[in-house]
């Protein structure tokens, strides 16, 4: 595999970049994707990977999403090898690939964030390595939780998120916000950090606490979707302890919306197809971000008791006054990215729901 | 050998025959071939019925009193009504007896209580002869009864046994299935409506009435379903059902029973029409059968052979005398019709060999009862006598001694102490016995006064409640009213104030800078965070 991913990045730089090398992309990500889960259910996963495809709208940088979307899947696919090396370098692949995408507008805003963002992986690689280093011991399981908590942007980490976001131009942001943090779910199943119980579920709370206060209190969107994936992180990482597959489901409903709209931020989308990302995000029935929510409040009422469930859902609740002003906000123009994601995101809601979250708990 | 669902079927279709042709030969055909198919051992073929020790006896009778219809109904109108209503009365009698699926059961039932309504109704209103009474006006009501109120007081007062034996029955067959041989134990409720069905039919107090003014059919008919057979459907239920019945139901039944042979017996006495006379006999007859039916169904069995035998004999006797002498109040009977009062009564009372078979065991206290019957029937002996040899004699005769020739026993000596209450025939006119204890005045006055109180109440309340419901309108409207302006509020909260509240606290919330709060809270927790790997690594 290694040397066929040397091989298709020496291919692929020999090809060029243009619209039509995209479908090289894609060949690429299918053959991946079909490496890692065959022709089960779970090929539905890579559906972020293609559309991350075509997830830069605009820029310099248009035509080498694809590229990046496939360097990601990699990157996914090196993390499940037994080699911790291989571990190590899929993260990196993963969590870097798609940031280098974040200043195709060339603004000033998005160079800063890309280097602030490279800063950041830095430290989640270096808390990674040494996680890996002392695997077993209760620091070593510690450090690679953090670094996947950095990578989320779970409190405490979480500044970095709106800080990027919130300079950064959004058509870059679209790839940045999705591929990076699924990649860093993929990283939580595919590594299994085992910190003490209560470390994930404390940082989880606090988060999505300070994540909807945040959001709320927010007037820019970009920092109002930043805050949005601080708070869908924490749930997220408050669903590792209790139930992994669900906090991957999370990660990958956040993913979806998340690459939707800051898509439409950049070059606006239909009306309706905003409205559906964002009661996706809200998740509310039917769209596919009701279902691992659902399933995280009855995790909770079953293994912690209603009171910590009541938590969950008061935030959960939370987040829609933000996302019904955002809704109303979004800029309404004719690109066709988000409403492919609305499409996507109301079939797996339809079609989907429990028996994939099912499928998912396979890769454990 | 026929199978028994073929003869009932010819039956049926015999009364068709006869209903078109008028004639009554279909009949005399259907009897007949009944007769011979159950002497030479038809049986049923399919599980819907079973066989009958009655059947025989019944189409027995049937023959006899078809045979002497020929005689009495000549020149009568209507004959096409009464023979296929003669019919219809043997297919659902033969049905009833055989029946052994609870719908078939019921079917012959039913048909028995139609047939009757229907015979009774075969003279027209404005011919004496289907008059019962004397016109008298006593008690608030007049003694006088033309077909078409007899045929009402006996369907009215049949369908409550009919009604009460439905939904026994029904509650029976969804209990313990449809089959009545596969039944067993009846619970209180249902063991008072089979009851109450054999009490209707069977003329038993306080049902006696309809009986007496059921006389207003021909005398065949009399004859035939009013004394023989129809209303022997009583006690034959009570046969047929009785281990099932609840145990306090043959007391009941005894009690009942009892009362009514001895009133019903009285009542005769002071009866004038002959006819009313052995009406009266028969509810004290079949009091007798239904005091004992429950406790030596054997004996019951007996009785009700040679009541039948000796009961449509005697009818067939009298009408004999009304048919010579056109009243229904004869003076004179002719000598045959004499002999055959004298042979009935012997037959009753328990001297001929076949009534003393049926009172071989019959308890000491219907001896009573026998000498009651010798007063009222030796009253007709003391009648004068006119000569007719007609042959509708033939008929009764050989019903009175063919049957001493085949149920035989020697008369115990006690029997002969009923003879006795010939001293009863010299009896003047009492006159509430001649009333019947005044009991028609519960069905022609208290009855009709009940159900029409029982109406005018149900319009009163109707018109009240009509007129609280007009009244109430304003009332309506306020209720309406107050709905409306509920339901203007709540939209206006909804539409207008839950928006507007909603928007303006969003607009409040979004206005706070917590930025800087959250860098504060993130950085504590980072900092809570080091400390506390710090320690965990110098632990």
């Amino acid at each position: 595999m290694i040397y066929i991913l040397t091989l298709y990045f020496a291919a692929r730089l020999l090809i060029g970049f243009s619209r039509w090398s995209l479908a090289a992309d894609a060949a690429f990500i299918a053959y991946v994707g079909w490496a890692l889960w065959g022709a089960t259910p779970l090929a539905l996963l890579a559906l972020p990977f293609y559309l991350g495809i075509a997830a830069v709208g605009g820029g310099v940088f248009r035509y080498y999403a694809g590229l990046a979307s496939a360097l990601t899947l990699s990157g996914v696919y090196l993390m499940f090898q037994q080699a911790p090396y291989l571990k190590a370098f899929g993260f990196v692949l993963a969590i870097l690939s798609p940031a280098a995408l974040l200043s195709t507008v060339r603004d000033r805003g998005s160079l800063e964030g890309v280097f602030r963002y490279l800063v950041i992986s830095a430290f989640a690689s270096a808390f990674l390595f040494i996680g890996m280093g002392q695997r077993g011991s209760p620091l070593g399981e510690v450090f690679l939780l953090l670094a996947v908590a950095l990578e989320l942007g779970v409190v405490p980490m979480f500044l970095w998120v709106p800080d990027v976001y919130g300079r950064a131009h959004p058509a870059g942001l679209a790839i940045l916000a999705s591929l990076p943090k699924l990649s860093a779910a993929f990283a939580l199943l595919a590594i299994k950090p085992a910190p003490p119980a209560a470390l994930p579920l404390a940082l989880g709370a606090l988060s999505m606490l300070i994540g909807n206060l945040g959001a709320l209190t927010s007037a820019d969107l970009r920092r109002v979707l930043a805050y949005s994936t601080v708070a869908h992180s924490g749930f997220a990482l408050f669903a590792y302890s209790l139930s992994p597959e669900v906090a991957l489901t999370l990660v990958l409903a956040d993913a979806l919306g998340k690459l939707g709209l800051f898509y439409a931020l950049a070059a606006g989308g239909p009306a309706w197809s905003n409205r559906v990302l964002a009661i996706h995000q809200i998740g509310l029935p039917p769209f596919f971000g009701f279902w691992p929510k659902m399933l995280l409040v009855l995790v909770t009422a079953e293994r912690l008791g209603w009171a910590p469930a009541l938590y969950v859902l008061a935030n959960i609740v939370l987040v829609a006054p933000y996302y019904f002003r955002l809704m109303d906000s979004m800029p309404v123009g004719r690109s066709g990215m988000p409403p492919l994601v609305a499409a996507v995101v109301v079939a797996l809601g339809v079609v989907a729901p429990l028996w994939f979250i099912y499928h998912i708990s396979s890769l454990l | 050998m026929v199978a028994l669902e073929l003869l009932l079927i010819a039956a049926f279709a015999a009364a068709l025959a006869d209903l078109l042709a008028a004639r009554g030969y279909a009949a005399v055909a259907a009897a007949v071939l009944f007769l011979a198919g159950l002497l030479t051992g038809a049986g049923p073929s399919t599980p819907f019925l079973k066989p009958s020790q009655f059947a025989v006896f019944v189409a027995g009778v049937y023959l006899a009193i078809v045979v002497y219809s020929h005689f009495y109904m000549k020149g009568a109108e209507r004959l096409g009504w009464f023979w296929g209503w003669m019919g219809v009365f043997f297919g659902s009698m033969e049905l009833f007896l055989t029946a052994d699926h609870w719908l078939l059961l019921a079917l012959g039932w039913a048909g028995l209580d139609i047939a009757s309504w229907g015979l009774i109704l075969t003279y027209r209103d404005g011919d004496e002869m289907g008059y019962v009474g004397d016109g008298a006006r006593t008690g608030g009501i007049t003694w006088l009864w033309p077909p078409s109120s007899s045929a009402f007081r006996a369907i009215v007062t049949v369908e409550v046994g009919t009604a009460a034996l439905l939904i026994a029955l029904g509650s029976m067959a969804l209990r313990y299935g449809p089959f009545v041989s596969g039944w067993r134990h009846a619970g209180d409720l249902v063991s008072a409506l089979f009851l109450t069905a054999a009490f209707a039919k069977a003329a038993q107090l306080p049902f006696t009435d309809w009986l007496m003014t059921a006389m207003s059919a021909p005398t065949p008919v009399s004859a035939l379903l009013h004394s023989s057979t129809m209303v022997k459907a009583g006690p034959i239920l009570l046969l047929k059902l009785g281990h099932l019945l609840a145990g306090w139901a043959a007391e009941v039944a005894f009690l009942v029973g009892a009362a009514t042979a001895f009133a019903a017996g009285l009542m005769a006495l002071g009866q004038r029409e002959p006819k009313l006379v052995l009406a009266a006999s028969t509810a004290s007859y079949l009091g007798m059968i239904t005091a004992i039916a429950l406790e030596n169904p054997h004996e019951a069995v007996l009785l009700i052979y040679a009541h039948g035998f000796a009961k449509a004999a005697l009818f067939m006797a009298v009408g004999h005398a009304i048919h010579v002498t056109h009243s229904r109040f004869p003076e004179a009977y002719p000598l045959a019709a004499k002999i055959a009062i004298a042979l009935g009564m012997l037959m009753l009372v328990g001297i001929l060999p076949t009534g003393a078979l049926a009172k071989a065991e019959a308890p000491l206290w219907t001896v009573a009862v026998s000498a009651l019957t010798v007063g009222y029937l030796g009253r007709m002996l003391r009648a004068p006598t006119v000569g007719d040899w007609e042959p509708m004699w033939v008929p009764y005769l050989v019903l009175l001694v063919v049957p001493n020739f085949l149920l035989y026993a020697a008369p115990p000596p006690v029997l002969f102490l009923a003879l006795a209450g010939g001293v009863l025939a010299f009896l003047g006119d009492v006159e509430v016995l001649k009333r019947r204890f005044y009991l028609p005045v519960l069905f022609d006055m208290v009855a009709p006064t009940a159900f029409n109180a029982l109406w005018r109440l149900a319009a009163v309340v109707d018109k009240a409640v009509d007129r609280a419901l007009q009244a109430s309108a304003p009332l309506w409207r306020l209720v309406a009213n107050a709905v409306t302006l509920a339901d203007w509020l709540v939209d206006a909260a909804l539409h207008d104030g839950l928006v507007a509240l909603v928007r303006r606290a969003s607009a409040g919330v979004a206005g706070l800078r917590l930025d800087y709060y959250l860098y504060v809270a993130g950085l504590a927790a980072a900092i809570i965070i080091a400390v506390a790997i710090v320690l965990g690594v110098w632990r």
